[in-house]
């Protein structure tokens, strides 16, 4: 059973066990760097277990029966954090994938940094960032947003640094630094168009359906929208405002990408997600703003899509092609998302929760080749997949999972974004999807070819315990989901009925 | 309304000065200063929501306080890493990053 706890205690104990980690590292580095860099990897392990064991009384099907009931959305409202069935699943995935990407880590000192103690630092500011992204998904207003979006961001642009001499990883960190924080200006000029129109800044749906806007400002409050979903996009690496994406993954170090490859791009998803639900009631009654951000957001899909699956074609790089394969994958969720219906939103979410696990999967695996070879360049670890199947396997998996092979988890929820298009009767997009979708499979299939089914004569390699512990743990979820989805659709299944209550609102 | 109107007009000057920047210089030093304009003209936005009842609204006073001192750690993060950057190439040129391409 499950000991009983009030939301208020549940919000100062949620939060303690994300700041604590990185408060206890850090004094611990100033005491003794020896100690710091040895037990990092354990406490933020144990922390991490702490927030995923408390999310437990996030507890989406309760939440769902207090929206149905009458006292609604209001309930959800629990000391400053707004817990809705949305943020309570991506809170879920994000602490479960840090936790196996944290898993990963714990037997690899001494290849993330050079100098003694940094690796300490870097715990403590993964845990930092990490704060910043549930407090994302967990934000009741949109200054608390905009605030934990900036920790989120200032956080990363130090971990893409995580060698400091390494020319690469500072130009990485410079490009990425650029178009982020002006990326950040936009949201902050949107959020202060959406206040200027509106006179508020709640995120709840029930009190903007009180609003009113007059009609001379229907124009700004489309700018608002639309510069609020641009900086969104930025962090999810949406064409146009993707050209960081592949610099970023490809410098930086094999589980940190896997980290804002699987974990950072999905909060301007759910940024994406959170702010078109929560203006629900204005969009739903002035019709221009709907067509517009549809027209918007599927343009923008189709052309990452495309422009992704493209370059992608000629990546030499397994990191790099890897980066342009989330810049996909993104817009194919962002194509959900402009269908504006209940479905398509669920199979956004759905998308994302296995777009994470799956990128974890395959970021992790290129840490393993990182680890022994020095390198990613695909000519380089040409047959280490055959030698070492420990290794092979899992990656084989994996981009048979994205690649959206029926019995994996990927495959349902591209068949659930289809579903959704064809509900809602955009047919043109799901064609071009579906082509996408043919081209994505020459890409995946190389690596596939080179790493796994390509003989090489060479000695066995050595494995490192944490990467095959995460690699199994992530199979194992796959082919769970892919196996028996009925739990997870049950789950999604609440975030519908709590979707469609959302847009019925008026 | 009059005064509103020109402190809007004002912010959209300066949103559009940032971009400007952005889209022309090659300076990081520049960017930091575009970066810190466009913040501002956030900023004025919610300056005019404030003045825009009788008497003036104290809410987005208070917002505004807090987000200067968020942009505040946003650049000196910035500064910092253009600090590494420098040393490591005694240059502030962006387009002289040329080494990830493919």
């Amino acid at each position: 059973m499950i000991p009983s706890l009030t939301y208020e205690n549940f919000s100062l104990v949620f939060i303690f066990s994300l700041i604590a980690p990185s408060v206890i590292i850090a004094i611990a580095r100033v005491v003794s760097r020896e100690w710091a860099e040895r037990y990092a990897p354990i406490t933020s392990l144990f922390f991490l277990a702490l927030a995923l064991t408390l999310t437990i009384y996030l507890n989406p099907f309760k939440l769902v029966s207090l929206h149905l009931s009458t006292v609604t959305i209001k309930a959800g409202y629990l000391s400053k954090l707004l817990i809705d069935p949305i943020g309570a699943f991506f809170t879920f995935f994000t602490l479960l994938t840090t936790l196996i990407i944290v898993i990963a880590m714990l037997h690899t000192r001494g290849y993330y940094s050079e100098g003694k103690g940094e690796i300490a630092l870097m715990f403590s500011i993964l845990h930092l960032s990490l704060l910043g992204i549930l407090l994302v998904y967990l934000s009741s207003n949109l200054l608390m947003l905009f605030v934990s979006w900036e920790l989120m961001s200032i956080c990363i642009y130090t971990l893409i640094l995580a060698r400091r001499e390494h020319p690469l990883m500072i130009e990485a960190s410079i490009k990425y630094l650029i178009l982020s924080s002006f990326s950040s200006a936009f949201l902050l000029y949107g959020i202060a168009l959406l206040y200027m129109v509106t006179g508020t800044l709640t995120l709840n749906p029930k009190a903007i359906s009180t609003v009113t806007v007059h009609t001379s400002n229907i124009k700004l409050l489309i700018l608002g929208l639309i510069l609020t979903s641009i900086a969104f996009s930025f962090k999810a690496a949406i064409v146009p405002f993707h050209t960081w994406a592949p610099d970023v993954y490809q410098a930086s170090l094999a589980p940190l990408s896997a980290y804002f490859s699987a974990i950072a791009s999905k909060a301007g998803i759910f940024g994406i997600i959170r702010i078109i639900t929560s203006y629900w009631p204005l969009i739903s009654r002035i019709g221009v703003i709907k067509n517009t951000l549809t027209y918007t957001f599927t343009a923008m899909a189709l052309t990452s899509m495309f422009i992704a699956n493209i370059s992608a074609l000629l990546q030499e790089n397994l990191k790099r092609l890897l980066a342009y394969s989330s810049i996909n994958h993104m817009g194919f969720t962002l194509l959900a998302i402009s269908c504006l219906t209940p479905l398509g939103f669920v199979a956004a979410v759905f998308h994302s929760f296995n777009h994470a696990l799956t990128k974890a999967l395959l970021f992790i695996t290129c840490e393993h080749f990182e680890l022994i070879k020095g390198t990613t360049n695909l000519k380089d670890i040409t047959g280490i997949g055959r030698r070492t199947p420990t290794i092979g396997v899992p990656l084989a998996l994996g981009f048979l999972s994205i690649l959206g092979v029926p019995g994996l988890n990927c495959f349902l929820s591209e068949y659930l974004i289809f579903y959704a298009l064809v509900q809602a009767k955009q047919y043109i997009p799901l064609s071009l999807a579906i082509a996408n979708l043919t081209i994505a499979l020459f890409y995946y299939l190389r690596p596939l070819n080179i790493i796994c089914i390509r003989r090489q004569s060479e000695e066995k390699s050595r494995l490192y315990a944490g990467i095959v512990i995460a690699l199994f743990i992530l199979c194992s979820i796959c082919i769970l989901i892919g196996v028996y989805p009925k739990p997870i659709f049950n789950w999604l299944n609440n975030i519908k009925i709590f979707l469609e209550q959302i847009l019925t609102l008026k | 309304m009059m005064v509103s109107f020109i402190i809007y007009i004002t912010s959209l000057i300066m949103i559009g000065v940032g971009i400007a920047i952005l889209l022309s210089s090659k300076n990081l030093i520049k960017y930091v200063m575009a970066l810190e304009i466009m913040f501002q003209a956030g900023n004025l936005l919610f300056f005019i929501t404030s003045i825009s009842k009788t008497p003036p609204l104290a809410e987005p006073r208070a917002t505004m306080i807090i987000l200067i001192s968020v942009e505040a750690c946003t650049l000196a993060v910035f500064l910092s890493i253009i600090l590494v950057l420098y040393l490591r190439f005694r240059s502030l040129d962006v387009s002289k990053l040329r080494k990830l391409r493919w």
